[in-house]
């Protein structure tokens, strides 16, 4: 077949057409991509520049960026690259980091995920330093034990408390002011309140639960209040969570279907919190990290009260007892090359005047005792209670065993058991009684692992 | 010859193939899936956070306002489209070569090599992740777009290699032989004869390339070390936080992620379905 001529030209025109644009594209990405690399600031010559990974990169960005140019002002010589995370995938970008080879100079922890990073020999004990250093007595004594003990039961301090968010009863006070009743601090109030909050024909309902993702944390700290537990474990290692009054609650709590909203055994935190601003549910048992929120969608500060948990039924009067709070903490990587001008970092994010900034903003317990004079203290309701509570020598503080490797594992697997419990496919007793097996095996396994 | 008359039963069958209900039916509760999604997005993106209409009113642009200039999306819209660009186009011309290979040349291990190609299609690329890192890390490309263009293109590569040596399959060698039979060299044949018809499917295998690294969440987050050069997916993740999530940021980050790639569709769409359906029949 021959090609004629014409064509042939118009084809050779088409292809050369067709190589400069592809060629162009690529030229134009190369250009791209060196600029955008070349945005990345080169540290000065004289000066050390570290690596800050914020654990909630987004939302707490602008905080972090009002704190970093006041330490580079007192701090000459070093300089802060920050890098906001994405909530969601912390423990994922950390692992991949780690594993890699090149984790951050100072990161941002979640309480939750530090024992995973610890466990990978990641970060710089910081006892000695801690004790060593002016902020040494200023930091919560009951953050300080909680975090010691999320990675270890040794006492070693693997990162240093910046924030404290305990369980809270959060009441939409709209609600409450209507039905003439205040926000319970006892549990047969909640349960009684619940019910007479409840006006199905008009959408209102007493509570929001938690039922699918997260709802054995949840459901523990809750538990944990109501039978007034003073530890997962008794002295022989048996979990203390079949009980028969940790089985009196989650009996009572599981009952309340037609009091809370529908479909709530698919609610992880989004979809219940989203419920409870919706205006229209009277309680929803969260923590206090969800403060900000609640405050804007309800239509401010006058309209929503947050509590600890209620007491327990078998407490005695003025006795609480409660889960150590979900902490956020700064921990020191053994990578970093800098690892002096990351502790100057840290006792500066750590001290009353930046960690008062920051968890004023977010409306967080702060971990430096020092920020509890600050004035803004006392006008936030929550924060001010759970202050109270904390500082309170009768309250019972439980800490979770989140040095159990298989913890995580065991809350997932109760996790779908509990929407079995709301379901009706097995029984409150079954729920416990599982959920107490596996925590007595989990700390058998870790007590004679490290015998 | 009389025919019988219909009962009632022929006559509502014949009444419903007529309406063409049964395309009707299934489409529109398969668009009411598709679509419902897409509305909350925008009743979500144009509401402010205090309204509760299920329609968005008032209208506001402060959630736009809000993801392009405080949460840095201007920043991750311009990487966005780097690495898409940088994909589609390596996507393109090393497909184009290997598909080529694999189409026109008898090689020993060739049936090996298609089968190993479909094989990696097996692996989920969480697992390649560590790996993946400590390359681009030896070769000092963390924190560098260059890692997401590699890592997108190598990505895409086994699959469409595979398709473009179908499209090339399609084309009959005898017209590059022809050419070369006038003096053309076997790649100028090729640039000559065979590209050009190859269009549509440069159009297919880049609207994919492009939508696939346009929509690559984990690379963008492991292999990226600065706020500078995040994409748009961790920039949609930067509104869920730790204990709230801010709805109308994520809807309205969500429409500017959405909007590029429904464009590209809605532009590309004629050679799509022409690249999709020329390999299906042999020439």
């Amino acid at each position: 077949m021959r090609i004629p001529t014409q064509r042939k030209h118009q084809w050779c025109r088409s292809t050369r057409v067709g190589s400069v644009v592809a060629l162009a594209g690529m030229l134009l990405t190369s250009a791209g991509v060196a600029s955008a690399t070349a945005a990345t600031a080169k540290p000065h010559a004289s000066s050390v520049t570290i690596t800050f990974w914020d654990d909630n990169g987004g939302p707490r960005t602008p905080l972090y960026m009002h704190l970093i140019p006041i330490f580079e002002r007192e701090n000459p010589g070093i300089k802060v690259k920050y890098v906001g995370i994405p909530d969601p995938s912390v423990l994922e970008k950390y692992d991949t980091a780690i594993a890699g080879g090149d984790p951050p100079d100072i990161g941002a922890i979640p309480g939750g995920d530090l024992a995973a990073i610890v466990a990978q020999g990641a970060l710089v004990p910081l006892n000695k330093l801690y004790k060593a250093s002016p902020l040494n007595g200023k930091l919560l004594p009951t953050l300080l034990t909680a975090t010691a003990a999320s990675s270890s039961n040794d006492k070693t301090l693997w990162a240093l408390p910046f924030s404290g968010v305990p369980s809270t009863l959060w009441c939409n006070m709209v609600l409450f002011r209507a039905a003439h009743l205040a926000c319970p601090t006892t549990w047969n109030s909640f349960f009684s309140d619940a019910k007479a909050l409840t006006i199905p024909s008009k959408g209102q309902y007493g509570l929001t639960m938690r039922g699918a993702s997260g709802s054995t944390n949840q459901l523990t700290d809750e538990m944990v209040s109501y039978a007034g537990l003073t530890s997962y474990f008794t002295s022989k290692g048996k979990s203390t969570f079949d009980s028969p009054r940790a089985v009196e609650f989650i009996r009572r709590f599981a009952a309340l279907e037609g009091v809370d909203t529908p479909n709530d055994v698919d609610n992880g935190y989004l979809q219940m919190v989203a419920e409870f601003d919706s205006k229209k549910i009277g309680m929803m048992l969260h923590n206090l990290g969800s403060y900000a929120s609640n405050v804007s969608a309800l239509g401010g500060p006058n309209n929503v009260v947050g509590l600890t948990e209620p007491q327990g039924p078998y407490n005695k009067p003025g006795v609480l007892n409660m889960i150590a709070p979900g902490l956020d903490t700064y921990g020191i990587f053994k990578a970093s090359k800098n690892q002096a001008a990351d502790w100057k970092f840290e006792q500066f994010l750590l001290s009353a005047q930046a960690n008062g900034y920051w968890n004023q903003q977010v409306g967080q317990l702060p971990g430096n005792s020092d920020v509890l004079k600050q004035a803004w203290v006392a006008k936030q309701q929550p924060i001010k209670s759970m202050l109270a509570v904390l500082a309170d020598p009768k309250t019972v503080v439980v800490s979770a065993p989140n040095y159990l490797p298989q913890l995580g594992t065991i809350t997932t697997n109760m996790d779908t058991l509990w929407q079995e419990v709301l379901t009706k496919q097995i029984t409150p007793q079954q729920w416990c009684s599982t959920y107490a097996s596996q925590l007595t095996s989990a700390e058998y396994l870790w007590t004679h692992g490290h015998r | 010859m009389s025919v019988a008359p219909l009962g009632v039963s022929g006559q509502l069958a014949r009444r419903w193939e007529g309406s063409r209900l049964y395309l009707w039916v299934p489409l529109g509760l398969f668009l009411l899936f598709t679509l419902v999604p897409f509305y909350w997005m925008i009743v979500f993106a144009f509401r402010p956070d205090s309204s509760t209409h299920p329609y968005p009113w008032p209208v506001t642009l402060a959630n736009f306002r809000l993801v392009w200039n405080v949460l840095g999306f201007g920043v991750f819209f311009k990487n966005s489209v780097l690495v898409g660009v940088g994909t589609l186009v390596g996507v393109n011309v090393v497909s184009a070569l290997s598909g080529y290979a694999l189409a026109r040349f008898n090689f020993r291990g060739r049936s090996l090599l298609v089968v190993g190609l479909l094989c990696t299609q097996f692996v989920p690329g969480v697992m390649l992740l560590i790996p993946l890192f400590i390359i681009f890390r030896h070769l000092g490309l963390i924190d560098n777009l260059l890692a997401l263009v590699i890592g997108d293109t190598v990505f895409q590569l086994p699959l469409t290699t595979l398709l473009m040596s179908g499209f090339i399959r399609s084309v009959p060698a005898e017209l590059e032989e022809a050419a070369m039979v006038d003096g053309c060299s076997r790649l100028k044949a090729f640039r000559a004869v065979t590209l050009p018809l190859l269009r549509p499917a440069f159009v297919a295998i880049g609207s994919f390339a492009f939508v696939g690294s346009w929509n690559n969440f984990l690379f963008a987050l492991i292999f990226m070390n600065s706020q500078d050069h995040f994409t748009l997916p961790v920039g949609l993740d930067y509104t869920i936080g730790e204990f709230s999530v801010n709805f109308g940021a994520l809807a309205a980050g969500g429409v500017l992620a959405a909007v590029p790639v429904v464009l590209v569709f809605a532009l590309v769409q004629r050679y799509l379905v022409q690249g999709l359906t020329v390999g299906a029949i042999k020439g």
